[in-house]
């Protein structure tokens, strides 16, 4: 546990023990999320949802990739977001990572200014500070979060970098902790990710996000595509640095299965917007929107 | 005396939407006082809404009426009102569930699942461990496969894994959905041992159970059930006695 303390994170419980009180403030506050993709006109929002059945405006033909999303994240707690393809899910996420403009809403994050200000409104150059030194990314396709022609360990010194940490040695060492910790063989530690398969390419991309022990990550897919042995073996490493360094996470994913094992919280997204909220558990035991009934009857 | 969990008008209406939204009622006004240190059995032929009760309680299903006080150390709460941050910091910290079926993440121990379910209690890294395997030993689980995952264990013996994981860090409330079906006479013994502890240990217990004979030999007060609705409550003796002579 020694490397965790470079973290400049305060609120990060290292002791891996978890408060048992009820979290007063949530870290992440998002109200009202909107991305429109396309010309945009008043009738987009009203005339789009799970009523209209589409997301396409029928008036300009933009697409309404998420529209009033609200939704509170607490410290140390996992949240999931599942829905069918298109639902909206990734546009969200993009869009907490700042990989994506908004075109409406408001987010506030507890770590940076006391929550006081709406980080979606930021300068890019804030956003850019928050990204670095508060958050973490795993895409579904590792090379969106890797740079494939540089070595595993440079991926990782260079989110290390990023996040104002210079010591080289120490980079050195915390980027084989972390490998180790992710279960990337060392010796691979200078071999370039191209050269890798997709469960370790992915292995590494967790690594890099992890490497300053960000408060918040964003997880997009993280087991899409990976073969079932590499999948469990994924989820257990999420589990595991969960707990270590009690992380918040938002997980998507349109696999209950992960959703279940993953999350306590969990957003039901239909065209573009939150069908339904709850409990992991009572989202998938009792399911309340039609769509998540039919989700969930659909679950193998 | 007291009471720790006051449940009144408990009603639950399943809307399937898929069925054209068929409305189906678990269960309906349900009302009981579970005293500190106390077994409550719930009894009733199957689809009666035994384990609905349970699932509200515990917040795996909405409830559609009714309260469900819970007194928590730090206040009273209703369970089926409540805030989901607050569901989650009493699961982790003070009530306990027994699931009908175990759900584990594939390729975590046996022990790792128990001794979790410590950890989040506020138990000690170093001491977790331990206890999970007394709790283990004492149900009964061959030691050479508490680093299996349970997902490779037998029915029984998951059902085990199951009660233990619950009973880590002894709950103030625990909800227990069959936690004695599919096992042999001897396993049964064992987790009506573990029960009686767990009472000893100040945990009060709701149960949910087809078993009348441990029904009789760990509850303090039963409730029936009949299609959703509670016909009569007494104390487990009596009505053991009254079901013996019917």
């Amino acid at each position: 546990m020694d490397g965790l303390e470079i973290t400049d994170v305060s609120s990060c419980d290292l002791s891996g023990r978890q408060d048992h009180r009820v979290p007063g403030e949530p870290m992440l506050r998002v109200r009202g999320l909107t991305r429109i993709y396309g010309r945009e006109c008043p009738d987009c929002v009203p005339r789009t949802g799970p009523e209209a059945g589409s997301n396409i405006c029928p008036g300009c033909g933009s697409v309404v990739a998420c529209a009033g999303v609200s939704f509170d994240l607490y410290a140390g707690e996992i949240l999931g977001v599942v829905g069918e393809s298109g639902s909206g899910k990734s546009t969200l996420v993009q869009c907490l990572y700042f990989d994506s403009a908004v075109t409406a809403g408001e987010a506030y994050l507890r770590n940076y200014r006391e929550g006081a200000v709406n980080i979606l409104g930021s300068s890019a150059q804030e956003q850019r500070h928050i990204r670095h030194h508060l958050m973490g990314m795993v895409y579904q396709k590792p090379h969106q979060g890797l740079r494939l022609d540089c070595t595993a360990g440079g991926n990782i010194a260079e989110k290390l970098l990023a996040a104002e940490f210079f010591h080289v040695g120490r980079i050195r060492e915390r980027a084989s902790e972390l490998l180790l910790r992710t279960e990337v063989p060392l010796e691979r530690m200078d071999h370039l990710p191209r050269h890798f398969s997709g469960g370790m390419q992915q292995r590494v991309q967790i690594a890099k996000a992890l490497a300053n022990s960000p408060p918040l990550v964003f997880l997009d897919e993280v087991t899409t595509g990976l073969d079932v042995s590499v999948q469990a073996r994924v989820l257990d490493l999420i589990r595991h640095l969960h707990r270590e360094l009690g992380l918040a996470m938002v997980v998507v994913s349109h696999d209950l299965g992960v959703i279940r094992l993953l999350t306590d919280c969990t957003l039901v997204m239909k065209t573009g917007r939150v069908v339904e909220a709850g409990l992991t558990d009572q989202i998938l035991g009792d399911p309340q929107h039609p769509y998540t009934q039919l989700l969930v009857s659909s679950l193998l | 005396m007291g009471e720790l969990l006051r449940v009144t008008g408990l009603t639950k209406v399943f809307k399937l939407h898929l069925l054209g939204g068929r409305e189906v009622v678990a269960c309906r006004d349900i009302e009981f006082v579970l005293r500190p240190g106390e077994i409550l059995g719930i009894q009733g032929p199957s689809g009666a809404g035994k384990s609905t009760i349970l699932k509200c309680l515990y917040r795996t299903c909405l409830a559609t009426a009714g309260q469900a006080w819970h007194r928590s150390p730090d206040g009273s709460v209703d369970l089926l009102q409540a805030p989901a941050q607050t569901i989650l910091a009493l699961r982790r910290s003070e009530i306990g569930y027994v699931s009908q079926f175990l759900r584990v993440v594939p390729r975590v121990s046996a022990l790792q699942v128990v001794a979790e379910g410590f950890l989040c209690k506020g138990w000690r890294e170093s001491r977790a461990p331990q206890e999970a395997a007394r709790l283990l030993e004492h149900l009964k689980i061959p030691a050479d496969l508490w680093e299996a995952s349970p997902c490779t264990f037998s029915g029984g013996e998951q059902q085990r894994v199951n009660v233990a994981r619950a009973s880590a860090g002894w709950p103030r409330l625990l909800l227990m959905d069959e936690p004695t079906a599919s096992l042999d006479q001897e396993s049964k013994r064992t987790v009506q041992e573990l029960i009686l502890e767990l009472k000893r240990r100040g945990t009060s217990i709701v149960v949910v159970s087809h078993d009348r004979h441990t029904f009789n030999q760990i509850t303090d007060r039963v409730l029936h059930l009949n299609r959703g609705a509670e016909v009569r409550a007494g104390r487990g003796r009596e009505y053991a006695k009254a079901a013996a002579d019917h």
